[in-house]
C-alpha cells in the first residue's frame, strides 16, 4: 500500500460543518476557562467546579440520550455480572507482595497494605528480580531506580527506548530500541546490541541461567540467543500476530501469546502445547501461572462485546474463572500463585480472583483515579506490569 | 503567542493565559476534531469527542508534566473517548460489531496498491472497526509510531501491528470493491 498516499487521502477528509464546530468548541472551551474575563485555568477553584458543573450537565446529556441509554445498560451489566460489590478504593492487596504499576503519570510501588508511591515520570518498567530495583523507559532513556523512586544510572540511546526486561539473575537488562534488542548490565555499564531487526514484541530472558534471551524477530522467528555468545539456542516460527513471551520460573516451558492462539514451547523451541482461540475471538493476553503447569488467558469475543478469563494447560479441561461485558486487560498472578489480578477496563476495575475458589472475587472500583490522582477525567487505565516477589525472596 | 513553542504555551496556560489556552486550541483542534471524526464517523459526535478532550486535557493542565509534548497527551484522551462512543453505539445498535476483529488475521504484508481520494478513504474506514480506525488513524493522520500508539491505546504493540496490518488489508480491499 502507498502509505503516502494515505496519510494524504486522511489529510483531505473534512467533517461536515468544520468551522462551526471550531466555533462552537473555542466559544466552549473559552467560557470554561474563563469567569467574568479572568483567566482561571490556574485558579484552585472554579476550573474544576466549572469543569464538574460541565462534565455533570454532560453526563445528564450523556445519560438520557438514546446512546447513554445504551451506556448505563453497559455499566449495568458490567457491575452485575454475577460477582461481589465493587470496594471503592484499593485499601489492601489479598496477599503478600507489591505490585508494579505503569500508569499516565509514572510507575507506581503498590504495598500490600495498599500504600503508594509513584516513582517518577516514565513510561514503561519492570521490576528487577528480587524487587530492590525497578527498570525504566522514558522516551530515548532507561533508568535504573530504586523503590524510593532514586535514579541509580540512566543511558540514552538514539531509537525509542522500550520493553525492559531483568534477567532472573539479576545482572542483565534487555531492552528493545529501535528495531534492535540491546542488552547492558545492572550498574548501566556494558550496553551493546545482541540481534538488529527484531519486532516489536518484549524480550523474554529464560529463568535457570538467566543468560538466554528469547524474542521475536522481524522475519518471524522466535530465536532463543545466549547472551555471552551471541549463539543461537532454538528457533521456532512464531504465530501470527505474536504479542508476548514468558519463560515459566524453572525455564522449562515459554508461554507464546499470539492473537488467536497460545503455545508452550520446551527448551529446544519445540511445541508441546497450543490452544486456538474460537472463531471470531482472540486472546488479549495470558501469563504462566508460577507453577508453569497452566496458563491464565483473557479471551475477547468481539461480536458479543465480552470477554473471558480462562484456566488453560496441558491435558486440563478449559476453566472459566470470569466473564464480563467489554474490554478485560491484563493478568497477573500474585507470586505465591494464590491470585490472580484481572484488569476489568471496561468497569474501571481490578479483580482479585482465587483460581482454586473461582466464586472468592474482590473487586476494586475507580482503579483509574487511583492511579490518577487529582484528575477530573482519568485518561489511561493503569496496567499492572508485575507483582513483586517470588516466595523466598 | 503565534511563535511560542509548545512548553512556553503550556506554561503560560498553566500560569494562567487565556492567549495560550486559545493558541493551544488553534494549534491542535484540527487534528484532534479530524481524528475524532475519521474513528466515529458522525459529525455531532466528533464534535462532541474532540470540544470533551480539549475540556479534560485543560481541566488538568495544572499537574501537565510540561517536559512532555500537549499534542499525544491531547490525542490520546481524544482517540479513546472516540473509540467508547463508537463501542456504546455498536451496542445500542444490537448487532454485530462489524465483522469480527480477529476473524481476519494476516500475516502477508499488504498489496502495494495505491488508496484514492479522502471521500474514497473515508468510505473503505467505515468497514473497519472502530480500534481499527483509530490506530489507521493514530499511525497516518497523526504520524504517531506503533510504539507510542501502544501506549496510547495501553495495547501490547504486537496488537498495534496486527490491526495496523488488517486495517490496510482491508482498506485495500474496501477500496478495490469501490472501485469495481
Amino acid at each position: 500500500m502507498n502509505e503516502e498516499r494515505l496519510r494524504q487521502a486522511l489529510r483531505e477528509v473534512e467533517a461536515p460543518d468544520r468551522r462551526g464546530a471550531e466555533e462552537r468548541a473555542l466559544r466552549i472551551v473559552r467560557a470554561a476557562t474563563t469567569a467574568a474575563g479572568e483567566p482561571v485555568v490556574k485558579r484552585p477553584g472554579f476550573g474544576r467546579r466549572g469543569l464538574r458543573v460541565a462534565v455533570a450537565v454532560g453526563l445528564i446529556a450523556a445519560l438520557v440520550s438514546p446512546a447513554g441509554a445504551a451506556v448505563r445498560h453497559l455499566v449495568r451489566d458490567a457491575v452485575d455480572d454475577g460477582h461481589h460489590p465493587a470496594r471503592p478504593a484499593l485499601a489492601s492487596l489479598p496477599t503478600a507482595g507489591r505490585l508494579l504499576v505503569d500508569s499516565s503519570q509514572g510507575p507506581w510501588i503498590v504495598r500490600a497494605d495498599g500504600s503508594k508511591r509513584l516513582l517518577g515520570s516514565y513510561d514503561e518498567s519492570t521490576w528487577s528480580p528480587h524487587g530492590l530495583y525497578v527498570a525504566a523507559t522514558e522516551r530515548h532513556q532507561l533508568a535504573a531506580i530504586d523503590p524510593e523512586g532514586e535514579v541509580r544510572w540512566t543511558i540514552a540511546r538514539a531509537g525509542r527506548v522500550e520493553d525492559p526486561a531483568w534477567s532472573p539473575d539479576g545482572f542483565r537488562i534487555a531492552y528493545l530500541s529501535g528495531s534492535q534488542l540491546r542488552v547492558v548490565a545492572a550498574d548501566g555499564s556494558g550496553d551493546r546490541a545482541l540481534a538488529a531487526a527484531v519486532s516489536p514484541v518484549g524480550p523474554a530472558w529464560a529463568h535457570g541461567t538467566g543468560r538466554a534471551l528469547s524474542f521475536v524477530d522481524s522475519a518471524g522467528s522466535i530465536r532463543t540467543l545466549s547472551v555471552d555468545t551471541g549463539g543461537e539456542l532454538s528457533t521456532a516460527p512464531a504465530p501470527p500476530g505474536t504479542r508476548r513471551l514468558e519463560w515459566s520460573r524453572d525455564g522449562a516451558r515459554l508461554l507464546v501469546v499470539a492473537a488467536r492462539e497460545l503455545q508452550l514451547r520446551d527448551r529446544a523451541g519445540a511445541l508441546v502445547w497450543q490452544r486456538q482461540a474460537p472463531r471470531g475471538a482472540g486472546f488479549e493476553t495470558a501469563a504462566l501461572s508460577p507453577s508453569g503447569r497452566d496458563v491464565a488467558a483473557v479471551l475477547t469475543t468481539q461480536a458479543a462485546g465480552r470477554s473471558e478469563l480462562l484456566r488453560l494447560g496441558p491435558g486440563e479441561p478449559p476453566r472459566r474463572l470470569f466473564s464480563g461485558l467489554g474490554r478485560l486487560g491484563e493478568v497477573a498472578y500474585s507470586p505465591d500463585g494464590r491470585w490472580l489480578l484481572l484488569a476489568w477496563r471496561s468497569a474501571d476495575q481490578w479483580l482479585f480472583l482465587n483460581p482454586a475458589h473461582p466464586g472468592r472475587v474482590v473487586a476494586i472500583s475507580d482503579i483509574s483515579a487511583q492511579f490518577d490522582p487529582g484528575a477530573t477525567s482519568p485518561v489511561a487505565f493503569p496496567r499492572a506490569v508485575g507483582w513483586c516477589c517470588p516466595a523466598g525472596r | 503567542m503565534e511563535g511560542a513553542s509548545e512548553r512556553v504555551l503550556v506554561k503560560a496556560a498553566q500560569d494562567g493565559s487565556q492567549l495560550a489556552v486559545e493558541e493551544l486550541f488553534k494549534r491542535h483542534w484540527s487534528d484532534t476534531h479530524r481524528a475524532a471524526y475519521l474513528i466515529v464517523r458522525d459529525a455531532a459526535a466528533a464534535e462532541d469527542v474532540a470540544q470533551e478532550a480539549f475540556l479534560s486535557a485543560l481541566s488538568a493542565l495544572g499537574r501537565f508534566d510540561r517536559r512532555r509534548p500537549f499534542a499525544p497527551w491531547l490525542h490520546r484522551i481524544a482517540v479513546n473517548r472516540a473509540i467508547d462512543w463508537s463501542r456504546a453505539r455498536a451496542v445500542r445498535r444490537e448487532v454485530a460489531a462489524g465483522p469480527a476483529l480477529l476473524d481476519a488475521i494476516g500475516s502477508e504484508p499488504p498489496p502495494d496498491e495505491a488508496l484514492g481520494s479522502g471521500a474514497e478513504v473515508e468510505a473503505a474506514l467505515g468497514d473497519l472497526p472502530a480500534e481499527q480506525r483509530a490506530v489507521v488513524v493514530l499511525r497516518y493522520l497523526l504520524d504517531y509510531t506503533p510504539g507510542e500508539i501502544a501506549r496510547m491505546l495501553d495495547l501490547p504493540r504486537g496488537t498495534i501491528n496486527s490491526r495496523l496490518r488488517r486495517g490496510l488489508d482491508r482498506l485495500s480491499g474496501s477500496f478495490e470493491r469501490e472501485r469495481g
